[in-house]
């Protein structure tokens, strides 16, 4: 299933987290002893609730935090103070919150923000504003101000500046939850768009949205407890539960018909009216 | 609302001034303002007024919006005019006010100041203009009257130089605000911030990083509407538990206020966090250098202003020196 180049009898490997442990202070542990291999390409999700530690991972990743342990490696290079300008480079993050990532004063400057600390020229600045706003359907708001935008506008814009900057890999940190479900939908439309070119990590806590990933990695108290394909992950109800998720509608579908039979019929039917696939 | 608080006096149409580089605009502010400073020469003055005028005619700005500005600045233009006319004691004594303070005149200007400070409240227009009348006419008072014990009497001269530093004084002042004007009305903030950014940008040689001071202005002027709605939202949610902004006693009112300040101050850090975060993981290195979306070019205008500028300076300093002469 998953595809793998081998190179020097190892797997090629964009992103490597050797044994890392990040702690706030002593009773907060927010990453246990993680590690982890992401491959290049790949479209991996990761699942869990609040403080589960998968934020904290992001930001280690991008190197806005530091670990007190371990080792993290992005495209071959350690992390640390001297590498991190280079290393930033390769990747973008697109956070929770539309409003506090938004530095331009205009859509455009807030795309071209990262651009001009890349020291990339005019031309090519405009070029790809013109290309990636294409791309997330924002070409025609390009003089507008943030608060004339939506959340989802917003978070499209900030989808667009970390694109423009053209990095190896992309990390949404829960970039649809501050969205109504109308935002959601045009920016889920705009990863999809996303898929299969770049390495993306998907971090979400909804397992609706991580159905069409690669691979699923659930997280719980700081530890990773699950890692496959969907299909794998999403049939360990228990430890779903374990980690405070919710598993899919159809499944608890499936769940009850299996139990009761067929004979339950109006929650069975209550349950497909809740059910995202009907919506 | 925001519209007002992003763009400040901006007036969006498409002048030649409009049209400027904002480096070019800055800089013809300074040498102007300068010029408007050594001039000495009432005719001069206000033949230079006549060319602003001009100008801002050809802006099509509306001068309605000058106006605006001058009503602003109306109480310092005149307090300066009244202030120069009464302690200038030099040049030839034109003519001396003799003015009897008497009872009589004592209690009608005390009952009519109580009377100002009663109505003024609901005078909406020509404030200034219609208190200068009143004061006119209780000097008028004092001028004519003589009943009723009399207590002092003084007299107010008025002296030629006093007369022509007055009118200097406020000519200069109205071809600043003119100047000052026409550049907030014709230029974004952000543009000027573009402008004051580029223009500056070799004191990064002597050490003052002017770059980090331009992007603390500009993520200023993005998150001031922001802000501003949060500050509403929080205003509502407030009131809707009972908090009352309008009315109390000063001190309740001060109470009444924490319940605004410390969550928008609780807020803004949370935000100031996330977007350095955000800043940060794009690339940003504060003082590195950095290339702008905004490439400014000097044109074929630009140039032509200048020029006209430096020619300004150069004729006002040539006339200084000539008639020192």
């Amino acid at each position: 299933m998953l595809k793998y180049c081998k190179l020097n009898g190892d797997y090629m490997s964009i992103i490597e987290l050797e044994n890392v442990t990040y702690k706030y202070n002593k009773k907060n542990i927010a990453l246990d002893n993680v590690s982890l291999r992401i491959e290049k390409g790949q479209f991996v999700c990761i699942l869990g609730h609040n403080g589960s530690g998968k934020s904290t991972l992001a930001k280690i990743i991008v190197g806005l935090l530091e670990a007190q342990s371990g080792k993290t490696i992005i495209d071959g290079t350690v992390l640390n103070e001297e590498t991190i300008d280079k290393v930033r480079l390769k990747l973008g993050i697109i956070f929770q919150n539309p409003d506090n990532q938004f530095v331009g004063v205009t859509v455009k400057d807030d795309i071209a923000f990262g651009l001009e600390n890349r020291l990339i020229e005019c031309e090519e600045m405009l070029r790809r504003i013109d290309k990636y706003s294409e791309m997330v359907n924002m070409k025609e708001f390009l003089d507008k101000n943030p608060e004339n935008l939506s959340g989802g506008q917003k978070q499209r814009v900030a989808i667009a500046g970390v694109l423009a900057c053209e990095p190896e890999i992309i990390i949404f940190d829960e970039a649809t939850s501050m969205l109504d479900p109308k935002g959601v939908k045009e920016v889920n439309e705009a990863i999809r768009k996303l898929k299969g070119n770049r390495t993306i990590i998907y971090i979400t806590h909804n397992l609706n949205e991580a159905l069409d990933s690669d691979r699923v990695i659930v997280m719980n108290k700081g530890k990773i407890v699950l890692d496959g394909t969907c299909e794998e992950v999403f049939s360990q109800k228990e430890i779903l539960k374990e980690s405070s998720l919710d598993i899919l509608d159809h499944m608890k579908l499936i769940e009850m018909i299996e139990k009761e039979g067929l004979n339950r019929g109006k929650e069975i039917e209550n349950i497909l009216w809740q059910s995202t696939y009907l919506k | 609302m925001n519209d007002k608080m992003v763009f400040g006096q901006y007036y969006p149409i498409n002048s030649w001034v409009h049209r400027l580089d904002p480096r070019a605009k800055l800089l013809s502010v300074l040498i102007l303002m300068i010029s408007v400073f050594l001039i000495d020469s009432i005719y001069i003055l206000l033949g230079f007024l006549g060319i602003l005028f001009i100008i801002v005619i050809s802006t099509r700005i509306p001068i309605g919006k000058f106006i605006n500005s001058f009503k602003m600045m109306s109480f310092v233009l005149v307090l300066t005019f009244i202030i120069q006319i009464l302690f200038r004691k030099d040049g030839d004594l034109l003519i001396t006010f003799n003015f009897q303070l008497t009872y009589f005149s004592l209690m009608i200007i005390v009952v009519t100041l109580l009377l100002w400070l009663l109505v003024s409240k609901y005078i909406k227009y020509f404030k200034l203009l219609i208190f200068l009348i009143v004061l006119g006419g209780l000097m008028a008072l004092q001028y004519y009257t003589n009943i009723w014990g009399h207590i002092v009497s003084y007299h107010i001269d008025i002296y030629s130089r006093g007369l022509v530093m007055g009118s200097y004084v406020v000519l200069r002042l109205l071809g600043v605000l003119v100047i000052s004007s026409l550049l907030t009305f014709s230029t974004k903030p952000t543009e000027l911030n573009n402008g004051l950014d580029r223009l500056l940008s070799p004191l990064k040689k002597i050490g003052i990083k002017i770059s980090i001071l331009s992007m603390m202005i500009s993520i200023a002027l993005r998150f001031i509407p922001t802000l501003s709605l949060e500050a509403d939202k929080i205003l509502k949610a407030q009131a809707s538990r009972g908090a009352d902004f309008k009315e109390g006693s000063l001190k309740q009112r001060i109470g009444q206020i924490v319940a605004l300040i410390v969550p928008m101050f609780i807020i803004s850090y949370k935000r100031a966090y996330d977007l350095a975060d955000a800043m940060e993981a794009r690339g940003y290195i504060p003082d590195n250098d950095r290339t702008s979306i905004y490439v400014l070019k000097y044109r074929f205008s630009d140039v032509l202003t200048l020029l006209f500028d430096f020619l300004v300076l150069g004729l006002t300093i040539f006339l200084k020196v000539a008639y020192a002469i």
